[in-house]
């Protein structure tokens, strides 16, 4: 395997504030993330997946241990620029990752601080724009646009400044279910049809079905790792955890508990009713 | 949209493709002042003419519906309203139209009071046409490269025009929580729209103080996101705009110039011709 994203044997620990004591969050965390692969990070709130986020490009540094990020260690200074070049993050605001009042001058904030020449900024620009298929909405203000196409904006803000890796922290969570859609295919196509490694944080179980591999975590630990199938599988785990199955998942479960198992387990309605319409007729 | 985003209509930026929108942002900035200078400069009734035909020339080149700009008056009408009546009133010259008690109004007095009038709403519609017509970033980059000379002076003035980019771009971002939290506030019982002065003030404080804290958070996000997309301050930044002079906007300089010298040469004559009239009055 050719890992992008390496997490050796990192440590890494909150530091104490006034009111509470130095919290480690993770001990000893080792996990790699393949090059052009899409991988949903999972987990329920204080797993300590957002922590892993900010420290795939070095907004956050191990305490111990080391992140390589396209083979540099983020704990490298001198590599600081060049990693959250190749490593681009999105957030889960977007109201709050976004510069500028246009569209398209907040697209290339990020390849001018990279002092690309003005002509092939609007080149990527305007590529950045097709990809998340905004590139009419160029020169509209950012402040009217929906959340789903304020965040696809700040995506092609990330992609112009071609990263190797795409990072992106919740970013449905604030968004309506048909922000969340339109997120969600333009994050599956990327990684489709432009091979772009993506790493998606989430804690809907339904967005990690669209994964290739899906890493379960809790309290900073992997608990559950492989492909979204074979996770969604160990139902009872996932649910101790606090993550909810997806409805065909949960049905299938109910179904086997019921004395009919379907095999492979369905992770999407068509294929839960497709799997149906065989054993009834 | 919201209402009072909706009111706001000052410092908005209306995307479009005239001419004027076309020009150089540094050419506006800089002739924009000059017409704010012109429009003080006027003083008598054929150079205060000059500068509303030269404001209206540039309204239609806008080919914006003028109804945007009568709207960003609508505030400021008691403004205009007082500061004629008080020009009406204190400046006496020329014949009395009306004495009534102590109040004396001159005919002097109703032209100062209507130059001011046509002043103000000159500078009101000049300043827009520059916000309507420039996009926020454009704006603070005119702003940037033309303040770079005080660099030599120690001043940051890249960070001085990336506070005003993102000062400008959070502004209807806050007026949508503002309303919301208006709203939470409300459905909650408070009463934010009665009683006096001091009670409304005070009923504010509970939708203020959210909004602070909401602003710092949002400042803090804001400021991650910036560093994740590389940005380290304005050393060997680039821009996707270059900035050039062009045709148009050396011919907008031509036109500004010509305006310049035939309100100045009003000026003059209208004061040499009321010297020849008052030294031959006299004699």
């Amino acid at each position: 395997m050719d890992p992008i994203i390496q997490f050796d044997h990192m440590h890494f620990a909150y530091a104490a504030a006034e009111d509470r004591p130095a919290r480690p969050l993770f001990e000893d965390f080792s996990l790699a993330l393949e090059r052009g692969g899409f991988t949903a990070v999972l987990g329920h709130n204080g797993s300590g997946k957002s922590t892993l986020a900010r420290m795939c490009n070095g907004m956050l540094l191990p305490t111990a241990g080391a992140v390589l990020a396209d083979g540099m260690n983020t704990a490298d200074a001198a590599s600081q620029l060049a990693i959250r070049k190749r490593v681009g993050l999105v957030f889960q605001n977007p109201d709050n990752q976004i510069v500028s009042s246009i569209v398209e001058e907040d697209v290339a904030f990020g390849p001018e601080n990279l002092g690309v020449p003005p002509q092939e900024i609007r080149q990527r620009v305007d590529d950045a724009l097709r990809a998340v298929d905004m590139y009419e909405y160029r020169t509209h203000s950012t402040s009217r646009l929906s959340g789903g196409q304020k965040q696809r904006v700040a995506i092609a803000g990330v992609l112009a400044m071609h990263p190797r890796c795409l990072v992106l922290d919740e970013p449905t969570a604030m968004l309506d279910p048909r922000g969340r859609r339109e997120v969600l295919d333009t994050v599956s196509r990327l990684n489709r049809e432009r091979g772009m490694t993506v790493v998606l944080i989430t804690h809907y179980m339904e967005e990690a079905a669209l994964a290739d591999r899906c890493v379960v975590l809790e309290r900073g630990r992997v608990l559950l790792d492989g492909t979204p199938r074979q996770v969604f599988a160990h139902a009872r785990e996932l649910e101790a955890t606090g993550l909810t199955l997806p409805v065909p998942c949960q049905l299938a479960v109910r179904l086997a508990e019921a004395g009919l198992a379907l095999d492979p387990l369905p992770l999407t309605e068509a294929e839960c009713t497709a799997r149906l319409a065989e054993i009834l007729s | 949209m919201s209402a009072l985003l909706n009111d706001i209509t000052f410092g908005q930026y209306y995307p479009g493709n005239s001419v004027v929108h076309r020009m150089d942002p540094r050419a506006k900035v800089v002739l924009t002042v000059a017409a704010i200078v012109l429009i003080f400069l006027a003083r008598v009734a054929v150079a205060v003419a000059c500068t509303v035909v030269f404001t209206a020339a540039a309204v239609a080149l806008t080919r914006m519906p003028v109804k945007l700009y009568l709207k960003t008056l609508k505030p400021i009408i008691p403004i205009i309203i007082l500061t004629s009546v008080i020009n009406a009133l204190y400046v006496s010259s020329g014949t009395v139209v009306v004495h009534v008690w102590q109040i004396t109004i001159t005919t002097g007095g109703l032209l100062t009071a209507l130059y001011m009038a046509v002043r103000i709403c000159l500078l009101i519609i000049t300043s827009s046409l520059l916000t309507y017509t420039t996009s926020p970033t454009q704006l603070t980059d005119a702003i940037e490269r033309l303040l770079s000379p005080l660099a030599l002076l120690r001043l940051d003035v890249h960070t001085l025009a990336m506070m005003m980019t993102i000062a400008l771009r959070f502004i209807p971002t806050l007026i949508e929580e503002t309303e919301k939290i208006m709203a939470a506030q409300k459905a909650r019982g408070a009463d934010l729209d009665s009683g006096g002065l001091m009670r409304r003030v005070k009923a504010l404080v509970p939708v203020l103080i959210p909004l602070l804290i909401s602003s710092f958070r949002r400042a803090a996000e804001l400021a991650d996101a910036m560093e994740c997309r590389c940005y380290h301050g304005g050393k060997d930044r680039t821009r996707m705009r270059q900035l050039h002079l062009s045709a148009r906007d050396w011919l907008a300089f031509a036109v500004t110039a010509a305006v310049f010298g035939a309100v100045v040469a009003a000026n003059q004559m209208a004061s040499g011709l009321l010297y020849a009239l008052f030294t031959g009055g006299a004699l």
